[in-house]
């Protein structure tokens, strides 16, 4: 899966909706997550993308495309590896 | 029957314990399966019963636990920030799991505790310590990977919060707090 795969789907999953209703160009805070839902999806990013994220690093993060690009960047900055599909029982 | 303080500072535990158990548990279905996923499964599971034995104790007392909406741990996420990653859960952990030891041993502490709050009080700081102990483990972990000036400057900001909380929720309930802990009153 690409990065844009993994940030669609991960968010999709928590709000119930279609992965292709995700676009790049969509708030964040328009999906409505919970504070929770938010830490859940980061870690969920962390886990399977392999970066670590800073709170410095969220401090302007608005739509879904510059998240993704957030974790682009970050995980340029490090040896080149797959983004892992999570396993699900 | 206990007084109303009493039964307040129960049921604000009790609230709490669910809030903790109901945040772990989501973080805990998030990871794959490791070392930190196995003590945070079995950290969301403390907590919940950490919430049934205040449901319980609440009940040998003959009372009924009050509705509590906003939980301690509501107000760090609006003082510190969001968690950025799971090392900053860890760290919040850390300190809140400090702070309940702290205010449980306290409790403790106080004059003519009913038998059955003091059971429970013993009964959930025994749990607590193993928190602390396995929190402190994986944040070690963290501080080879990422650094340790990365985790203590996140149990920093989150201990900064911590104070910022707890003394906003002790000026909110000053009078119960320190009745149930047989605290001096304050000089006006």
């Amino acid at each position: 899966m690409t990065h844009a795969e993994v940030v669609k789907s991960s968010i999709a999953r928590r709000v119930y909706a279609p992965v292709d209703q995700v676009r790049d160009e969509m708030m964040l805070a328009d999906f409505a997550l919970d504070s929770f839902a938010l830490v859940e999806l980061l870690i969920e990013l962390e886990e399977t993308s392999g970066i670590f994220l800073s709170a410095v690093d969220l401090g302007d993060l608005s739509t879904v495309g510059e998240l993704t690009a957030l974790i682009e960047r970050k995980a340029a900055g490090r040896p080149a590896e797959p983004c892992r599909p999570r396993q699900t029982a | 029957m206990i007084d109303a303080n009493t039964l307040w500072l129960l049921s604000f535990y009790r609230s709490s314990e669910i809030s903790g158990a109901l945040f772990f548990g989501r973080i805990a279905r998030t990871l794959s399966a490791s070392p930190i996923a196995h003590d945070l499964s079995r950290h969301f599971a403390d907590e919940s019963q950490h919430a049934w034995l205040w449901t319980d104790c609440i009940h040998q007392l003959g009372a009924r636990p009050l509705a509590i909406e906003a939980a301690y741990q509501d107000r760090y996420l609006a003082a510190a920030g969001l968690p950025a990653n799971l090392m900053e859960v860890l760290a919040l952990t850390q300190v809140f799991e400090q702070r309940v030891i702290r205010q449980y041993a306290q409790h403790g502490r106080a004059n003519g505790l009913a038998p059955a709050i003091r059971a429970t009080l013993t009964r959930i700081m025994e749990d607590e310590k193993w928190h602390i102990r396995w929190v402190r483990r994986a944040l070690a972990d963290f501080a080879i990977r990422h650094g340790k000036d990365v985790v203590d400057a996140a149990l920093r900001r989150f201990a900064q919060a911590d104070d910022a909380v707890f003394n906003q929720t002790v000026d909110e309930h000053a009078e119960r707090v320190r009745e149930v802990y047989n605290l001096p009153r304050r000089q006006s």
